[in-house]
């Protein structure tokens, strides 16, 4: 059961870090491509 | 003897009023070519400088023209591959932001229970990373921004965290 309740935290943990790089990531292409943050879906994949 | 002094003294008056006509006729000579020339000078320059006026006023137009088509290639030049620069990075983003939507594909297994999803992010996450690692490997027009130390250290650090979690959950669950 701890393990389980670790394996979720670490989970947890990756899964915010991941949200935050995502959005840097994203909002740093738009500043190199000169794009404003608003038109955010010209970089989208 | 006076006689032959007489002849003489003839013949040198003869010899000189001869040179005296000579120098006449080649002053005349000169006098008739130099009018001419100053009759002529006038219709010359009313001649030649229309049309070396003509001249210049082409040279000088046609250099105008090269340069300012020059300058315009150039500009147009330097703008395309500004332009075609612009779309290579977009192309790179695009690549690596796919990249990192797969991590979020295998991160956002929700349908599934606890176990069974640390289980799935242990299979997926890997991978994932090193495809991110890949993508990041390929981008060339990204250098400036993988240039900069702080930029490329929050990014790898990020790699970093997952395949250490990975690891940590692969142990904790095998």
């Amino acid at each position: 059961m701890g393990q389980l309740t670790e394996i979720q935290e670490l989970t947890k943990g990756i899964t915010k870090s991941y949200f935050e790089f995502q959005q840097w990531l994203r909002k740093e292409a738009a500043e190199d491509l000169g794009i404003d943050p608003s038109e955010k879906s010209a970089v989208q994949a | 003897m006076i006689l032959h002094a007489a002849s003489i003294a003839t013949f040198f008056v003869a010899q000189t009023q001869q040179a005296q006509c000579a120098v006449q006729c080649v002053q005349a000579a000169l006098g008739t070519w130099w009018d001419r020339l100053l009759q002529f000078l006038p219709q010359l320059i009313v001649s030649v400088i229309p049309v070396a006026g003509g001249v210049w006023i082409a040279d000088r137009s046609f250099r105008k023209t090269k340069k300012l088509t020059e300058e315009s290639f150039r500009a147009t030049s330097e703008k395309d591959h500004e332009r075609w620069v612009l779309d290579q990075k977009k192309a790179e983003w695009s690549q690596l932001l796919k990249r990192v939507a797969e991590v979020h594909r295998v991160l956002r297994v929700v349908s599934t229970t606890g176990k069974e999803r640390a289980e799935l992010i242990v299979e997926s996450l890997k991978p994932a990373v090193h495809e991110l690692i890949i993508a990041q490997s390929n981008c060339v027009f990204l250098e400036t921004f993988f240039a900069d130390q702080e930029r490329s250290k929050k990014f790898f650090s990020f790699l970093y965290d997952a395949d250490r979690i990975s690891d940590k959950i692969s142990g904790l669950l095998f």
